[in-house]
């Protein structure tokens, strides 16, 4: 059954799919190591030893590795990583301190929900580069105006998650509460929250990715330090090693966080662990 | 014993359990202005220890009556006594076994079936974790206490609902269809097994069903509904010798008899409605 239904829209029996869906944990690690590696090894070909294209324009993987080490060992690397940390930290921590309550809110009062809702999904529609300028002139030239945008890029989505994860509470489970005499104050505890709990970890994996994108938008238009500003200083220096080097950082960080995400929620919530998958 | 279908004879109230008096439930549909009459002139009395079953096609109001006698739903006529008293709402007096089972996803079953005495607040002193572990045992789950829901068959999970039910030590159960989504041998078995626990907890239940052979496999009484508006039918002594086999009972003659009534009445009214419809 859970075959089955993890091999999605593929109904064939057999074939790869179904070879992909029944591995264990550790074999799905090794077809994605596998899948890294090959990848690796045809880009440092067709890069590095046959040449096709200009490794200016597009580093092999050893010489963005080479790049990685002249950050490193230069210093730029630990000094602009920490500033982006700490922005992305910061940011994020506004994000689900206002994303969480006001989500809950909107999923409690429909008042609200009909107030926030269009607000909120109006501002999450627009292209989180559109608020740089105005970020700018609102915080200055420092950590602020990046800070602001991984603000605003990630609330939305813990928002709008916990919103909609209260409204679509199970109405049966809220009757079985009812039925056995429950309060406002026990339904809201031990079944509107807990029943929410999926849909805040949705959003969050979402406003991880947005925020590191934020982040680096904010860095990249005239911020002095950061990663963004990194990649922005290599590239227009035509150390493109270097660029790709500090690209690559930032996708570890974001990948990195939605795994984090994904731990604490099993540990959090381990009713929601899917089957093989 | 007769062979012809007698109505069964009008209860004395002082000795009924559950009074119904002229019951009407009626919504405003706010998209047409007008005056859904859900269930309209329902009188009846139960009396303590009886098994009563419900029985009429989908929307003829069967859920409605049940959801008033619970207290969830407020009647717009006439009114239901428990004991002598008017219900005004859920009391730990009733409970209900729900058609989706109505389960906590995020609860393990030992947790599920304690939500009852916990929304009741009835977590007082350290008595409850025995009933708890005597309540799985009696519905036969004893060693998935710490399942999820998910991990469990619909049936078993039903077995949840019925235990979470029972450890509340209500002097009546609301059934709504219960056994409407398992699969047909679980239905059978699970017939079985709920015939046994209220012969053994000498219960008063209220048993909804869609099913002709399951109103008078369970029922001392059945009570047919029709629909448009919902309204009582007629009511029917069984009067079948308990414990009922399923298998023995098929060849009874006044199975048979019952049989064949309730199907000419149910399907005028199943007619009706699809013509009203």
């Amino acid at each position: 059954m859970s075959t089955f239904l993890a091999s999605g829209p593929n109904l064939g029996r057999g074939g790869i799919g179904a070879w992909l869906a029944g591995l264990s944990t550790r074999g799905k690690a090794l077809v994605l190591a596998a899948e890294v590696v090959v990848m690796l090894v045809l880009w440092q070909l067709v890069v590095g030893v046959l040449g096709w294209i200009n490794p200016v324009f597009f580093p092999p993987p050893s010489a963005i590795w080479q790049g990685f080490l002249e950050l490193w060992s230069s210093g730029v690397l630990a000094t602009n990583a920490l500033v982006s940390l700490q922005a992305w930290l910061t940011g994020f921590a506004i994000a689900v301190a206002i994303g969480i309550p006001l989500g809950l809110l909107m999923g409690t009062s429909l008042p609200v929900d009909r107030v926030v809702g269009p607000i909120a999904w109006t501002v999450y529609a627009t292209p989180t580069i559109a608020y740089q300028p105005l970020a700018k002139a609102w915080f200055g030239f420092g950590i602020g105006p990046v800070i602001f945008l991984v603000a605003i890029s990630a609330v939305f989505p813990i928002l709008l998650n916990v919103a909609a994860g209260m409204r679509t509470t199970n109405p049966s489970i809220v009757r079985a509460g009812a039925v056995f005499g429950a309060s406002r104050f026990q339904l809201y505890r031990s079944v509107y929250l807990p029943s929410t709990v999926p849909f805040l970890f949705a959003g969050l994996r979402q406003a991880v990715v947005l925020a590191t994108i934020g982040m680096v938008v904010a860095e990249l238009t005239g911020s002095a330090q950061g990663m963004g500003a990194v990649i922005i200083r290599a590239a227009n220096t035509y150390q493109t090693d270097q660029a790709f080097a500090a690209i690559a950082l930032v996708v570890v960080w974001s990948v990195g966080m939605t795994q984090v995400v994904t731990l604490v929620e099993r540990w959090v919530a381990p009713w929601t662990r899917k089957g093989s998958r | 014993m007769t062979t012809t279908i007698e109505p069964a004879e009008d209860e004395a109230s002082v000795s009924s359990l559950i009074s119904v008096r002229d019951l009407g439930v009626s919504y405003d549909v706010a998209r047409t202005g007008k005056k859904l009459v859900a269930i309209e002139g329902v009188d009846l009395d139960v009396r303590e220890g009886e098994f009563v079953t419900v029985l009429g096609p989908s929307g003829c109001g069967k859920t409605t009556f049940m959801n008033v006698i619970a207290g969830l739903v407020k009647p717009s006529a006439g009114q239901v006594l428990v004991a002598g008293e008017p219900v005004t709402g859920p009391g730990p007096d009733r409970a209900v076994v729900f058609q989706d089972y109505a389960l906590l996803p995020w609860r393990t079953v030992f947790d599920n079936v304690k939500f009852g005495l916990e929304m009741q607040k009835a977590l007082k002193g350290g008595g409850w974790r025995d009933r708890v572990q005597e309540a799985i045992e009696l519905v036969g789950l004893s060693g998935f206490e710490h399942s999820y829901p998910r991990e469990l068959s619909g049936g078993m999970q039903q077995r949840v609902g019925l235990a979470r039910a029972i450890v509340a030590e209500p002097r009546i159960l609301l059934m709504d269809e219960p056994l409407g989504a398992v699969d047909a041998l679980t239905r059978e078995v699970m017939r079985a097994e709920i015939e046994k626990l209220i012969a053994a907890t000498g219960k008063t239940v209220l048993f909804i069903t869609h099913s002709i052979e399951e109103a008078i496999l369970l029922g001392d009484r059945i009570v047919v509904f029709k629909s448009h508006p919902g309204a009582i039918k007629e009511v029917i002594e069984t009067g079948l010798a308990r414990p009922r086999s399923e298998r023995s009972i098929q060849s009874d003659p006044r199975f048979l008899e019952l049989r064949d009534h309730l199907w000419d009445a149910l399907q005028g009214e199943a007619t009706a409605a699809a013509v009203s419809k």
